[in-house]
């Protein structure tokens, strides 16, 4: 999606944000060009220390970043992945963390502002957590957020062990991860595509759950959480029908901290509370390769 | 004018030709390299109507449209049925009542909207482009028992019982046809033969048994795996444990390889293409341990698939750019929108590969270059270049039984050449070549008007990615 086909909803009172003149960047863009300039590269990378003052930086404004909620999975993007999960270069995305060799066993598909990422990467300063998402824009919120993030925790060294990447995981996801190599996989809030038609581009389809399968390991855990029913029910549903996920217990989801996490701390989550909304979970567990 | 042929296929015996030309296919058999006479058997033509999916697709939103009338009048009908019943005894309480209260199944949601003009039937009128039915793939039987055809207009997959012997021209004998709800775009069969593995446009794989004739409706088939991009090719296979695995291809440079029949369990992938995948083989002689994969990319790969050191797979990678370099000309040029600035950015592809059993080669035919490229394969799946054949147009397509070689022309007057395989590893045009394409041509009744009404013959360039966002 670009930037300039993009439709920017413009507040009433904004004047630099409808600029007729086509020649003349609006404000959002001006913002997203300067952070860009900020960080030179476009992926996250933390350089040099850039200001030894001791003050918090402050978080980017989401409110220059905000892209529509659908992006089409089918579309070939300008994206940019490893051939094979051996050839990708993870020093770049997590330039500080120590362990050079450790790798990603958290991943949140579709991590949109990345409110999930930054409070699993507190929660598990010991992981790996990567977030992955479609929408160009969003992307570079997150990475802005992670970096203001690192630079007012240098003292104590958080937020190292997050990152994000623009990806099309229903298409790349085996490029990034080995067999096996997942340990929890989130997906948050994803788009519902209400159209029967649309249903393939759903993010858990029974063939899609066989790729899932393939990246996570043996006992791994799926989240799920929604807040349209009927979404929830069909997730429910292919995991059910497939022979490789099962789904926890109650118990065992109330009593699991990443339900909590991810029911709170996702901005979708805290949206959807804020409109008193409900918000449906279903969690599955990965199972052991059946005989073949 | 006569169609040229964009299917052909040789069976194993190399007795038996099946060719495809727009709708039609034909089956023949040939005499031997010794006297080169071809005898049509018979042949099938598809003639479900090239509107099908339209009609199809109307039908459904003409029944809707009647249902809804239909309930519409009964609705109206019983409120006013109500209204007068409730005139006598006007009541606070009963006023409110009379607010019709929409049962929730018949409020219109956004994909069930209420129509109120009877749906027209779009039928192109005169100067729409051509509507094509066409044979899109073709695939023999294990055992060679069998014909798998799929069909354009309406998306299916045919299936006929061949008997060789009947003489009545009937040799086709139609087992079913399975529509299917994406086009499909490769076929094959199960080990045993017992079931056929569709893989379709929109990535997803189907398995439908082979000699059952039940049709299944299209819209309840459950896919067995699918991958979120065109498929371009299936293949089953034993690995080296002597499960049963399908491997699919798609335009997002994967070789997926799953277990069959529990295709939800992926064994590996494999990684190397940077470009779409549009063909891959598993040459006989190399026992099946070696995969030889190509498509949109500059070079062809090897790989020992069953390998069980991870992700060691890939044997080779060999260029191919310097055997095409100076054959690529202006058909070669990329489209105009993504072109460079100097205009001069030519992409060419593989369209296909051959495996040469007798001299254990393999046959690679690039899309719109008259020129066949062979190249020896060992058991260790290494890929060395042996020679290069140019002929007189490009090749479309091409099949190889033990000793003979049959390539199908971009041509009007010459579509097809047949070759035979000799033991020192050279392909000679078969002498018989004249007379076997005269039999041929005059049994192919696939008769155009001009080029214009020509389907597309090429179509695997269009698969490469444009990554425009």
């Amino acid at each position: 999606m670009s930037t300039e086909s993009t439709p920017v909803p413009v507040k009433e009172g904004s004047p630099s944000e409808s600029s007729p003149d086509p020649s003349v960047p609006s404000k959002r863009k001006q913002y997203r060009q300067a952070k860009q300039e900020e960080r030179k590269t476009k992926q996250v990378k933390i350089a040099e220390p850039t200001s030894e003052s001791k003050e918090a930086k402050p978080l980017p404004k989401k409110r220059y970043y905000r892209q529509r909620a659908h992006s089409n999975p089918f579309s070939d993007h300008k994206l940019d992945y490893p051939i094979s999960p051996e050839q990708m270069d993870w020093s770049k995305l997590y330039p500080t963390d120590e362990s050079a060799d450790k790798q990603v066993t958290i991943a949140d598909i579709g991590c949109g502002y990345g409110g999930l990422l930054v409070a699993l990467a507190e929660h598990f300063p010991e992981r790996r957590i990567l977030g992955m998402e479609i929408r160009v824009q969003v992307t570079e919120y997150v990475e802005e957020r992670i970096r203001a993030l690192r630079e007012s925790h240098k003292d104590d060294a958080k937020f190292n062990n997050c990152a994000v990447i623009r990806a099309n995981s229903m298409k790349f996801l085996p490029n990034f991860f080995r067999r096996g190599q997942l340990d929890k996989m989130f997906f948050c809030f994803p788009d519902p595509h209400f159209k029967q038609r649309k249903h393939k581009a759903r993010i858990i389809t029974n063939t899609l759950l066989s790729e899932y399968a393939y990246v996570l390991k043996e006992g791994g855990i799926l989240y799920t959480i929604t807040d349209v029913f009927d979404l929830h029910e069909w997730m429910k549903k292919h995991l059910d029908e497939h022979p490789m996920f099962e789904r926890l217990s109650p118990q065992e989801e109330q009593s699991d901290v990443c339900v909590d996490i991810m029911t709170n701390a996702t901005e979708e989550g805290k949206k959807v509370s804020r409109n008193n909304g409900n918000k449906y979970i279903a969690c599955y567990t990965r199972l052991p390769n059946p005989e073949v | 004018m006569k169609h040229p042929f964009q299917h052909v296929l040789l069976d194993k015996t190399g007795e038996y030709f099946f060719a495809a030309a727009i709708n039609s296919v034909f089956l023949f058999k040939l005499s031997g390299s010794d006297s080169g006479d071809a005898k049509l058997l018979g042949s099938w033509t598809d003639e479900v109507d090239p509107y099908y999916t339209i009609r199809k697709h109307h039908k459904e939103l003409l029944e809707q449209y009647e249902q809804q009338q239909k309930e519409k009048k009964e609705r109206e009908e019983k409120l006013k049925k109500e209204a007068e019943g409730s005139n006598d005894t006007v009541n606070e309480n009963n006023k409110r009542e009379l607010v019709p209260e929409i049962p929730e199944e018949q409020i219109p949601t956004s994909t069930k909207q209420i129509m109120n003009k009877k749906p027209k039937l779009p039928l192109p009128g005169p100067g729409a482009p051509p509507t094509y039915t066409y044979i899109r793939d073709m695939c023999l039987s294990r055992n060679n028992r069998y014909l798998i055809v799929t069909t354009d207009n309406d998306k299916a997959v045919v299936v006929f019982e061949i008997d060789y012997s009947n003489t009545d021209g009937n040799v086709f004998k139609l087992i079913k046809r399975q529509p299917m709800s994406k086009r499909p775009s490769a076929v094959c069969t199960s080990m045993d033969d017992s079931t056929i593995i569709i893989a379709d446009k929109f990535g997803d794989v189907y398995s439908i048994p082979m000699t059952d004739p039940t049709v299944f409706d299209d819209s309840k088939l459950k896919p067995i795996l699918g991958h979120v991009s065109m498929l371009t090719c299936v293949q089953n296979a034993v690995d080296e444990e002597g499960k049963e695995v399908i491997m699919t291809a798609d335009r997002d440079e994967h070789i997926r390889i799953s277990y069959f029949p529990k295709s939800y369990v992926i064994k590996k992938i494999l990684f190397g293409h940077r470009e779409f995948i549009s063909c891959f083989v598993l040459p006989k002689w190399c026992d099946g341990k070696v995969l030889v994969s190509a498509g949109g990319d500059p070079y062809i790969c090897t790989w020992i698939w069953q390998s069980t050191g991870e992700l060691k797979e890939l044997k080779s990678k060999v260029s191919v750019e310097s055997l095409v370099k100076d054959k690529l000309n202006e058909k070669h040029l990329a489209p105009e929108k993504f072109q460079n600035e100097a205009g001069d950015l030519v992409e060419f592809c593989i369209s296909k590969i051959v495996p040469l059993n007798k001299t254990q080669q393999i046959a690679v035919i690039f899309e719109k270059i008259p020129s066949l490229f062979v190249f020896d394969l060992t058991k260790e799946g290494d890929l060395t270049f042996a020679r290069e054949y140019p002929v007189h147009s490009d090749i479309i397509t091409a099949t190889a039984s033990n000793d003979q070689f049959i390539c199908s022309f971009d041509a009007m007057d010459q579509c097809l050449q047949f070759f035979d395989i000799n033991d020192d590893k050279t392909l000679q045009v078969s002498p018989h070549t004249e007379t076997l394409l005269k039999a041929i041509d005059d049994a192919n009744d696939a008769v155009i008007g001009d080029i214009d009404e020509m389907i597309p013959l090429f179509n695997v360039y269009y698969m490469r990615k444009r990554r425009e966002h």
